[in-house]
C-alpha cells in the first residue's frame, strides 16, 4: 500500500518534470494499477529510454485507446479490465524456496517425466541452490564466442542503450505500433525482451535460446524479440522451455519481429508450455502473441516451428511476409489442447515477390473440453509470379466434448501462382488403440506414441534436443484424456 | 410506417460472411428502388415474352412456373399431386419453419419487407414426378428495380421431384433479383434441384436455398452461375436426422468484369449422414470468384461423412480467385476433409496433349471443357447436360 | 530420319547431356540404356519439346526438319511420337473425345481430311482389341485412376493411332508385369516396319527381349559411351554398368 502511494507520487512528479526531462530517479517496485500515459512514461524513464523510443510508445499507446479487442477468433474469455492490472514492476529476484519439497507435487512430477535433471528442476522452481552447473557462467561462455563473430545478442534494454541505430531501424517495422489490439498494447508497455542481430556472411554457430540469456528471467508479460540477420547469415532460434511455468500473470501480450536480408535465414523454434489451468479451467495463461517475420532480401527464409501445449488460450499466428524474390517461408505448427484449453492459431503468408514458395503444416489436437482453431491466410498479390503455396491442416479429436476448427483463407491475385490447401479431421481408431495395447503399451502410451506420430513432420522440424523433450510434453499434456 | 430500402444495412466486407463480396459498393453508384404491386397488373394483362418461351431450358409440356419482372405471369401444372400456387403477401406467416437458418445480414428482411410474388410448391405423399418443375424467372425492365419472391418447397414423405430454376432477362436492364427459397424434405423423399443463373450482364444477383432435411432424404443440388455482374447464390442444410446424403455441385464461370460468389454452410446436427461438395470456378479477365463452405459438425452428429473441394482456374494475368473452406467440428468420430486448389491449366498436361498434336489453343480448349465435364458428368439427365454445356460455349468460350 | 549431332543440354544451369550424338535410320528400332540420371529422360523431352530444358550446342535433324524450331504439337505433326514414362492424368476429358481430337489434329496437320465419328470408331476399336485395351477404359477421362499397365497401354494404343514414323518410348516397361509387357511389346513389334524407327529408352534389358534392337547404346554422363548389337544389352545385364566402363 505504501509503494502505490508512494509511487503515485513520483508518477506526478514526472508528469510535472516531463517538459524538463528526466530528473527525478524513482526509487519503487510496482507502479499503481491501471494503464495511462504517465505509467508509459514511467516505464520508459525506468528503463533510461531514449525520447524517439518514449515517443514510439505513446504513439503506440494512444493508438490504443481508439481501438476495440479483437473478438472474431473462436476463443471465448471473460472480458479483460486493462485498468486492473500492473504494467510495472522491477524486476527483482523471485521469492526462493527451501527445497524441493516446497514446490507443487504436480510440477515436479512433470519434472521427473521430462528427464529433467534434479539440480536444474530446482533452478526451474525457483530454489535457492548454489550451482554447480551454473547457467550464468555457461551463458556468458556463448556469449564471448558470439561477441567474437560479431554477433549481438542481448535483451531489449540492453540493445537500446548499446545498439540504438538498429533498434530505431528495425522497430516497428515488421509489426507497425498501430497493427492490432495486443500488438499495440505491448508497443506501449512492453517490458523487455531479446536482441538478436547476425552481421553479413555470418552463420551463428549454435542455438540461441533464452533459456541462456543473462537477466532473461522474470522478462515479465510483455516481452519484446527483434531478430535481424543481414545478408548471407543464418540463426537458429529457440524460444521457451519445456518445463511448466507458473506465472502470476494472466495475459502475456508478447511481440517478434524478424528480418531476413538478402540470403539470410531465420529458424524460429517455440515450445510453449504456460500454465494451462486446472481441469475444471480455473487459472491458465491468455497467450495473446504477435508474431512476423518480413523476408526483405531475395533468397532470404523464414521458418516457424512451435509446438503449443500451454496456456488456458492462445492466439497467436506467427506470420511471413515474403518480399523478396525466390524468398521462402515456413510453419510448423503441433497445438494441443485439453481439459477447457482454447487455441486459435494459425500464420499468414503474405506473397509478395516472384517465385516466393510457402509451406504450412498445421497439427492440431483436442481434447477433453479443448478447442482447436487452425486459423490461416495464404495471399499471392499480383506481383508474386510463379509463387508457390501447400498447405496441410490435420486435426486429431481425442473424445467427443472438443472440437476441431479450420479457417483458411485464400486470396490468389496471380495467374501463374498455384496455392493448394487440404485438411483432414480424424480421430484415434479403436484398431490403432488396440494394436498399441496388444503389444504392451498402456492407454497413455499408446495415446502419446500415436499423437506423436501424428504430429511427426512438425517436430523433426525442432532442433534435436529439443525435439526430444516436445515428444515427451506432448504425452504430458494428454494425460487424463483418455479413458 | 413503409420502409425504405436505405434503412437497411447493405451487406459489405465488415460482415464476415461477406468478407470477399461487397454488395454495398454496387449502392454507391446505383439505386435500387422496390418493384411495387401497382406494376403488377399491367403486367398481367399481356402475355408471356417470347424471351421465355424461346429458351432453350423452356419445354411446355412439363410443370412450370413464369415469373415476369418479379410477378408470377404463369402457372402450368402436367402432374398429378402437385400443388403449386402463389401464398398471400399479407399473411407473412412462415410456411417453413426457419428457425435452423439463420443470417447475420439484412438480406432476408429486404426480401420479406419487399416482397412481391410468394410461391407454394407441394409435392404430395408418396407421388414420384415424371415431368421436372421448372421455373423462370425473367426481367425485362428497364429501370433499377429490386425483385423480391420467395419459393417454398415441401416434398412430403416418399416423394420425388426435380426442380429447376432458371434466371434469365434481355440482358439489358440494370436489376436486383434477390430470391430466397426454403425447401423441406420430409421422410424418404428426393429432390433433384438445378439453379440456373443466366442474369442479365449487368445485374445484382443474390439467391439462397435453405434446405431443411429429415431422415433419409435425398438433396441433390448443381449451381451454374454464369449470368450477373455480381452474383451470390447460397445454400444452407440442415440436417437434421440420419441417413441424409447432401450433395452440391457448383460450377461458376466468370466472364470480364464479373464477380461470383458461391457461400455454403452444413449443418450436420443429427449421426450418421453424408455431405459432399465439389465447387468450380473458371475467372477471366478482371474477374473475381469466392466460394465460402462452411461445414458444421454438432457433438451429436457422430458418424458424419463431410466432404469439400473447390479448384478454381485463373484465365488470365488480372482475374481473382478467393476461397474459405471452413471445417467446424465438435465430434470425435467423423470422416471430414476439405481441399482447395488455385492455379492456372497445368503445364504437364498441355504439354501432353500438344505432344499429340494439339496446338496450344485447342490444348487449352480442351482441358477447360475436361474441367467442366468433371461435374457435368455427375448430371444423369443428358439433354440437360447437353443444354448447359451449350450454353457454358456460348457465353464463355465464344 | 532423326540425327542428334553434339548435342549439349543444361537442365536449371545443371550439364544434363554433353555432346550426344546418334543417328537413326527409317526403319531401325535403337535401345538407349544407361543409368539413372545419365540423361535419358531429358533426352526423350528435349527430342519432344518439353519447356524448361536449355539447349546450349548442337543440332537436332528431324526428316531434313531442325527440330528445335518446332512446337511439340509441330513435331508431333511430322510424326514424332513419345510414350511418355509418366503419362498424365487428364481428368474429365473423355478418352474417346481426346483421341479424336489428336487423331484429327494430327491428320490436319498433314493436310489429311478430317475422319468422321463412324471411321474413327471402326479404326479405334481394331487397334484397341489388338492391344488387349478394354473400350470401358477408352471411355473414362484419360489415364485417371488407370494402373501403371493401363496407362503404358494407352499410350501404345496412340501410338498406333498416330502411326508416328518415330517412336520414342521412355521407360515403357517401368511398372508393368511380365504379361503386360509381352502385350505392349506385341503391340509394338506389330507396328514396327520398313519406314518406321523406334527409340527404346530403358534401365534395364529384359523389354529388349521381346522389342530386339538393331542398335543398342549406351548413355553416361550426357554422352553416348559404347554402341553396339543387341548383344551389348546382354553383357550389360550381366557385368552392370560399373562393367561396361
Amino acid at each position: 500500500m505504501s509503494i502505490d502511494v508512494e509511487t503515485k507520487k513520483t508518477v506526478k512528479s514526472i508528469t510535472k518534470k516531463y517538459k524538463y526531462g528526466f530528473t527525478t530517479n524513482v526509487e519503487s517496485d510496482k507502479a499503481p494499477k491501471g494503464l495511462n500515459e504517465d505509467i508509459v512514461k514511467l516505464i520508459s524513464k525506468k528503463k533510461d529510454e531514449p525520447k524517439w523510443l518514449l515517443d514510439w510508445r505513446l504513439k503506440a499507446f494512444r493508438a490504443w485507446l481508439k481501438m476495440d479487442e479483437p473478438n472474431w477468433s473462436m476463443v471465448k474469455f471473460p472480458k479483460i479490465d486493462y485498468q486492473d492490472s500492473y504494467y510495472y514492476s522491477a524486476p527483482k529476484p523471485k521469492k526462493k524456496l527451501k527445497s524441493l519439497n516446497e514446490v507443487d507435487p504436480a510440477i515436479l512430477s512433470t519434472y521427473e517425466k521430462l528427464g529433467i535433471p534434479l539440480e536444474e528442476q530446482k533452478r526451474l522452481a525457483g530454489v535457492a541452490v548454489d550451482y554447480v552447473f551454473d547457467s550464468t557462467s555457461v551463458a556468458t561462455t556463448f556469449k564471448d564466442q558470439l561477441a567474437k563473430l560479431g554477433i549481438i545478442f542481448c535483451s531489449f534494454s540492453e540493445a537500446v542503450k548499446k545498439h540504438p541505430e538498429l533498434i530505431k531501424k528495425y522497430l516497428g517495422t515488421v509489426i507497425p505500433y498501430t497493427d492490432n489490439y495486443f500488438a499495440t498494447l505491448n508497443s506501449a508497455v512492453f517490458s523487455d525482451g531479446s536482441f538478436v542481430y547476425i552481421p553479413p556472411g555470418v552463420r551463428c554457430p549454435m542455438e540461441l535460446s533464452t533459456y541462456f540469456r543473462i537477466n532473461a528471467e522474470n522478462t515479465g508479460q510483455f516481452e519484446r524479440t527483434l531478430i535481424i540477420a543481414d545478408k548471407d547469415s543464418y540463426v537458429s532460434y529457440l524460444e521457451g522451455c519445456t518445463a511448466p511455468m507458473r506465472d502470476e500473470n494472466q495475459l502475456h501480450a508478447a511481440c517478434v519481429e524478424l528480418i531476413t536480408l538478402d540470403n539470410a535465414e531465420i529458424k524460429y523454434s517455440t515450445v510453449q508450455n504456460w500454465y494451462p489451468g486446472d481441469e475444471k479451467g480455473k487459472g491458465g495463461v491468455y497467450n495473446f502473441v504477435t508474431k512476423r517475420g518480413a523476408c526483405r532480401g531475395n533468397n532470404s527464409k523464414i521458418s516457424w516451428t512451435q509446438v503449443e501445449t500451454g496456456s488456458a488460450i492462445t492466439w497467436k499466428y506467427p506470420s511471413c511476409i515474403l518480399q523478396g524474390d525466390n524468398s521462402v517461408g515456413e510453419f510448423y505448427s503441433v497445438a494441443i489442447t485439453n481439459n477447457f484449453q482454447q487455441a486459435d492459431t494459425g500464420t499468414k503468408m503474405i506473397h509478395l515477390g516472384k517465385n516466393t514458395k510457402s509451406t504450412i503444416i498445421s497439427k492440431g489436437i483436442s481434447a477433453g473440453k479443448g478447442q482447436n482453431t487452425y486459423r490461416g491466410l495464404v495471399r499471392m498479390g499480383p506481383k508474386a509470379t510463379n509463387g508457390r503455396n501447400f498447405t496441410q491442416c490435420d486435426s486429431l479429436l481425442i473424445g467427443d466434448r472438443c472440437g476441431a476448427h479450420t479457417v483458411p483463407y485464400i486470396e490468389v491475385k496471380n495467374q501463374s501462382a498455384k496455392v493448394e490447401h487440404e485438411a483432414t479431421t480424424s480421430k484415434i481408431s479403436d484398431e490403432q488403440m488396440f494394436y498399441c495395447r496388444q503389444r504392451g503399451l498402456d492407454q497413455e502410451n499408446a495415446v502419446s506414441l500415436i499423437v506423436n506420430g501424428f504430429c511427426k513432420e512438425v517436430l523433426k522440424e525442432l532442433p534435436m534436443e529439443f525435439a526430444v523433450e516436445a515428444q515427451k510434453l506432448l504425452g504430458i499434456s494428454l494425460e487424463g484424456s483418455v479413458g | 410506417m413503409q420502409k425504405l430500402i436505405k434503412d437497411f444495412d447493405i451487406p459489405n466486407k465488415k460482415i464476415e460472411t461477406w468478407k470477399f463480396t461487397d454488395l454495398k459498393k454496387i449502392f454507391e453508384k446505383n439505386i435500387f428502388e422496390p418493384l411495387s404491386t401497382s406494376i403488377k397488373n399491367e403486367s398481367i394483362k399481356s402475355n408471356v415474352d417470347t424471351n421465355v418461351e424461346k429458351n432453350i431450358f423452356f419445354d411446355p409440356n412439363i410443370n412450370f412456373v413464369i415469373f415476369e419482372n418479379g410477378f408470377v405471369k404463369k402457372i402450368n401444372i402436367q402432374s398429378k399431386n402437385l400443388e403449386i400456387k402463389p401464398t398471400k403477401i399479407a399473411s407473412k406467416k412462415q410456411i417453413i419453419d426457419q428457425k435452423n437458418f439463420s443470417r447475420n445480414d439484412s438480406l432476408l428482411e429486404i426480401n420479406e419487407t419487399f416482397l412481391n410474388d410468394n410461391l407454394l410448391i407441394k409435392i404430395k405423399k408418396g407421388t414420384k414426378l415424371k415431368e421436372p418443375i421448372s421455373i423462370f424467372y425473367y426481367n425485362s425492365e428497364k429501370k433499377n428495380y429490386l425483385i423480391n419472391n420467395r419459393i417454398n418447397v415441401i416434398a412430403e414423405k416418399d416423394t420425388e421431384a426435380v426442380i429447376n430454376e432458371i434466371f434469365i432477362s434481355n440482358n439489358k436492364a440494370i436489376y436486383w433479383n434477390n430470391v430466397h427459397s426454403y425447401i423441406c424434405l420430409e421422410q424418404n423423399s428426393k429432390l433433384e434441384h438445378y439453379k440456373i443463373q443466366l442474369e442479365g450482364d449487368s445485374s445484382i444477383h443474390s439467391s439462397s436455398s435453405s434446405v431443411n432435411c429429415n431422415s433419409s432424404s435425398i438433396y441433390n443440388n448443381f449451381i451454374f452461375s454464369i449470368g450477373g455482374s455480381l452474383s451470390r447464390i447460397e445454400v444452407n442444410s440442415s440436417i437434421n436426422s440420419s441417413d441424409i446424403n447432401f450433395n452440391i455441385k457448383g460450377l461458376y464461370l466468370a466472364k470480364t468484369n464479373q464477380h461470383h460468389d458461391i457461400t455454403t454452410v452444413m449443418q450436420h446436427k443429427h449421426p450418421e449422414s453424408k455431405s459432399n461438395q465439389h465447387i468450380k470456378g473458371i475467372l477471366q479477365k478482371n474477374s473475381s470468384g469466392v466460394f465460402q463452405g462452411k461445414v458444421i459438425v454438432s457433438q451429436d452428429a457422430q458418424k458424419t461423412d463431410a466432404f469439400q473441394f473447390n479448384q478454381n482456374l485463373l484465365l488470365s494475368e488480372s482475374a481473382e480467385a478467393n476461397a474459405k473452406p471452413e471445417l467446424e467440428i465438435y465430434a470425435d468420430d467423423v470422416k471430414c476433409s476439405h481441399g482447395a486448389t488455385t492455379g492456372e491449366l497445368d503445364e504437364q498436361m498441355l504439354f501432353y496433349l500438344r505432344s499429340r498434336g494439339l496446338n496450344k489453343e485447342e490444348a487449352q480448349k480442351v482441358l477447360i471443357e475436361g474441367f467442366i465435364n468433371e461435374l457435368f458428368d455427375e448430371i444423369k439427365n443428358s439433354e440437360l447436360k447437353k443444354k448447359l454445356l451449350l450454353t457454358s460455349k456460348k457465353n464463355f468460350f465464344k | 530420319m532423326l540425327k542428334i549431332e553434339n548435342l549439349h543440354v543444361n537442365v536449371e544451369d545443371k550439364k544434363i547431356l554433353q555432346g550426344l550424338n546418334l543417328k537413326i535410320s527409317p526403319g531401325e528400332t535403337h535401345a538407349i540404356m544407361g543409368p539413372n540420371g545419365s540423361g535419358k529422360s531429358t533426352l526423350a523431352n528435349v527430342l519432344s519439346g518439353k519447356e524448361g530444358y536449355d539447349v546450349k550446342k548442337g543440332k537436332i535433324t528431324f526428316l531434313n526438319n531442325n527440330l528445335l524450331n518446332l512446337e511439340p504439337e509441330e513435331r508431333a505433326g511430322e510424326g514424332l511420337f513419345l510414350a511418355f514414362q509418366y503419362p498424365v492424368e487428364i481428368p474429365g476429358v473423355s478418352g474417346m473425345n481426346f483421341l479424336r481430337t489428336t487423331i484429327n489434329s494430327v491428320r490436319k496437320y498433314k493436310k489429311q481430311k478430317e475422319l468422321d465419328g463412324v471411321n474413327f470408331l471402326k479404326i479405334l476399336r481394331k487397334k484397341a482389341e489388338f492391344i488387349k485395351m478394354d473400350e470401358n477404359l477408352i471411355k473414362r477421362s484419360v489415364n485417371t485412376g488407370f494402373s501403371g499397365g493401363e496407362k503404358k497401354r494407352s499410350e501404345i494404343l496412340q501410338m498406333s493411332l498416330l502411326e508416328p514414323k518415330l517412336a520414342i518410348l521412355d521407360e515403357t516397361d517401368s511398372g508393368l508385369d511380365i504379361d503386360a509387357l509381352k502385350t505392349v511389346a506385341n503391340g509394338v513389334n506389330n507396328l514396327k516396319n520398313k519406314e518406321r524407327s523406334f527409340l527404346i529408352i530403358t534401365h534395364y534389358q529384359r523389354l529388349l527381349n521381346y522389342i530386339v534392337p538393331d542398335k543398342v547404346h549406351i548413355l553416361s554422363n550426357g554422352k553416348i559411351v559404347k554402341s553396339g548389337d543387341k548383344n551389348l544389352a546382354i553383357e550389360l545385364e550381366k557385368k552392370g554398368y560399373e562393367g561396361i566402363k
